[in-house]
């Protein structure tokens, strides 16, 4: 499992993770979500959960999540948003963007760990398919196939 | 109206439990601090916490500093649940923010009007 921390205080944060009860996890920080969002067009690690910084360098964390969610690959990565302060409207507009969790400064590992696990198993309930839908998508896939290898 | 009630599933306060039914409101019970925290930072924003002392894996007064600090959800009002010899431990939960307490055994009248009282407060603010 990869976390990527956004924003200045990443090495301190992740590690308050590590220190609790992710060991061998590993994490990667970056300051900026620019970098991130340029290094996922390389098609580089994609990671299980993000967890960034209310503000950043480079503007908020909403941007960021708006940014990911255009790139399509947001269905699967944990959306963890931290900070200081919120104020009641940061509240909306995470609700609005589908913010999975937000805590505030300094951060409890017991909690973090406890929620990306949470999280992570809801994302997986709400991601299986139905028996039926997995038939139609498999029959699909077969029927691509038989395309494919007549038209060649 | 929902709640979160923060206990020892094995020794549940059967006056809070009685009284959300009376009010019909959704209870949500989390058998420790950690479990409550995880619960709110996932956007839950009940109208009131009825918090046990003893919260497990959390003390009690992390647990109160930790919802104070968060913007999100730092005005929901806490019920300490105390025993009589745990005065210390509700001192310091009171003391880091909590918005009132209920010494055990619980009456279901001492509940109402301490929730009126509550619940009134935060509509004026």
């Amino acid at each position: 499992m990869l976390l990527l921390f956004v924003g200045k205080n990443g090495k301190s944060f992740c590690q308050r993770l590590i220190d609790y009860q992710y060991i061998g996890l590993s994490f990667d920080t970056m300051a900026k979500a620019s970098a991130w969002l340029h290094q996922q067009k390389q098609d580089l690690n994609i990671p299980s959960a993000i967890i960034c910084d209310l503000q950043l360098p480079d503007g908020s964390a909403f941007d960021f999540c708006r940014q990911t969610q255009a790139s399509g690959s947001f269905d699967e990565i944990i959306f963890i948003v931290v900070a200081k302060n919120f104020i009641p409207a940061d509240k909306e507009r995470a609700t609005e963007l589908g913010i999975d969790a937000y805590f505030s400064y300094p951060p409890i590992g017991m909690v973090l760990h406890q929620s990306i696990d949470s999280i992570r198993q809801a994302k997986q309930i709400k991601n299986r398919q139905s028996p039926e839908e997995e038939h139609a998508r498999s029959f699909l896939a077969l029927l691509k196939n038989l395309v494919v290898s007549r038209r060649s | 109206m929902q709640i979160l009630i923060i206990e020892n599933r094995a020794k549940p306060n059967q006056q809070i439990h009685l009284w959300a039914k009376t009010m019909a409101a959704e209870k949500v019970v989390k058998s420790n601090g950690i479990e409550a925290l995880v619960w709110l930072g996932r956007g839950n924003i009940p109208s009131v916490i009825f918090a046990d002392v003893d919260m497990g894996l959390i003390q009690g007064r992390q647990f109160v500093e930790y919802v104070r600090a968060n913007g999100f959800f730092h005005d929901i009002p806490i019920v300490v649940l105390a025993e009589a010899n745990q005065r210390e431990d509700l001192a310091s939960m009171v003391q880091a923010g909590a918005n009132d307490y209920c010494i055990k055994p619980i009456f279901m009248e001492q509940v109402e009007a301490k929730i009126s009282k509550l619940l009134l407060h935060q509509h004026v603010a």
